[in-house]
């Protein structure tokens, strides 16, 4: 396993919304050549990427974003045994924050030269997260996390969204009961809103 | 020198559903209104990914408008807080966690900053109980399938909303409904 680890200046959702936008890794990680959503399912999203570097490797990953932590698994790839990591944030007491980094590649190349690979794409994508954060933040792309305290460490970041961010998507409709009326032994009784009204003769 | 008092509540339920649909109710900040007693009214400003910003009016303050960022960790967490600077301050804290077959656990905590000027009003208010019930009444309304209608046959009527209007299930039989005026 390789790790790494960066103090991050600018703001923790700026950080968070980076990693998680998995749609424009292509602007920052190093090597990605393509990296396409395939599907979202709750907490995990699967990911079609490729790498490029000294051998292009095709892989779909599973990423689990959590409020603190973004962790991806392989799931499949013709040219990979495994590749394995993940992003943890924490706040630090001056304001800044901290990403770790970790990164297990399993291929068929020796395990030195793999190890030696991932030490510089983590340490490149160190240098781009710190960038592109400073630039999110100069754009106005995130607002600052904390609430006067109160918001506790663990807590996710703040909405990235500003006055000039994405305008909501209008969201499809459940289909939902508004009203149901039962025949009882004394009666009806009318469900409406969650609650029960018995009307009796 | 500002006088605050911030509280903390946490309060947890069961609810009979799949721990996705109490995380899409919770995370559909415009529709806060329908079952939160708390909020009267909201519009979702913007959203992106895992991140919503929103203004909402509150019950025990009517005509202010509060500005809330929101961040969501699909099917498990939404986490909501009043931006620097407002009055009220608060955070809600909302955790979903699978339990059991077809049910999942919510809870809710609430961080809210009492001040000499909101004290009063916001008391009664601040009730995450009564969040949960009303959580629990919206989670119901869509336990119903509007494709099969009713299966207890003691069921006599049962209007449905639906993306293409309302649709009526009465004594076994389906009806599209029409807007008449």
């Amino acid at each position: 396993m390789v790790k790494n680890t960066v103090i991050v200046k600018g703001d923790r959702a700026a950080t968070y919304q980076i990693l998680t936008d998995f749609s424009k890794y292509l602007e920052w990680y190093p090597e990605c050549e393509k990296c396409a959503v395939i599907s979202v399912n709750g907490t995990a999203t699967d990911v079609d990427m490729v790498l490029g570097g000294m051998k292009v490797a095709r892989m779909v990953l599973r990423y689990d974003c959590q409020p603190d932590a973004v962790t991806y698994n392989m799931v499949s790839s013709p040219d990979l045994k495994g590749f394995t990591g993940s992003y943890r944030i924490s706040d630090n007491p001056d304001g800044t924050h901290t990403v770790a980094m970790e990164v297990e590649l399993t291929a068929s190349a020796p395990k030195f030269v793999t190890d030696r690979m991932m030490k510089s794409s983590l340490e490149k994508q160190a240098k781009q997260l710190q960038d592109r954060n400073a630039r999110f933040a100069g754009a106005g792309g995130a607002r600052p996390a904390a609430a006067a305290g109160a918001a506790s460490s663990a807590a996710a970041p703040a909405a990235a969204a500003t006055t000039g961010g994405t305008q909501p998507a209008v969201r499809a409709k459940r289909p939902r009961c508004l009203l149901r009326v039962r025949k009882t032994g004394e009666g009806v009784s009318i469900w409406y809103a969650g609650a029960d009204y018995r009307k009796t003769p | 020198m500002k006088l605050a008092f911030p509280t903390r509540r946490a309060v947890s339920r069961t609810l009979a559903c799949d721990p996705l649909l109490a995380w899409d109710i919770l995370s559909d900040y415009a529709a806060w209104p329908e079952w939160l007693p708390l909020v009267t009214q909201a519009t979702e400003r913007a959203r992106e990914k895992n991140f919503a910003l929103a203004e909402v009016e509150l019950a025990p303050f009517p005509g202010r408008k509060v500005t809330i960022e929101c961040a969501h960790a699909p099917g498990t967490r939404v986490l909501a807080k009043s931006t620097i600077g407002q009055d009220p301050e608060f955070i809600l804290d909302w955790t979903v966690a699978p339990e059991g077959a077809g049910q999942c656990r919510v809870t809710v905590k609430c961080t809210w900053v009492h001040t000499p000027a909101n004290v009063k009003a916001a008391m009664g208010a601040v009730d995450p109980n009564a969040w949960l019930n009303g959580l629990a009444a919206q989670v119901a309304s869509y336990a119903a399938d509007v494709n099969t209608g009713p299966t207890d046959p003691a069921i006599l009527l049962e209007i449905h909303e639906t993306e293409s209007g309302l649709v009526c299930w009465y004594r076994g039989r389906k009806y599209a409904m029409t807007e008449a005026s």
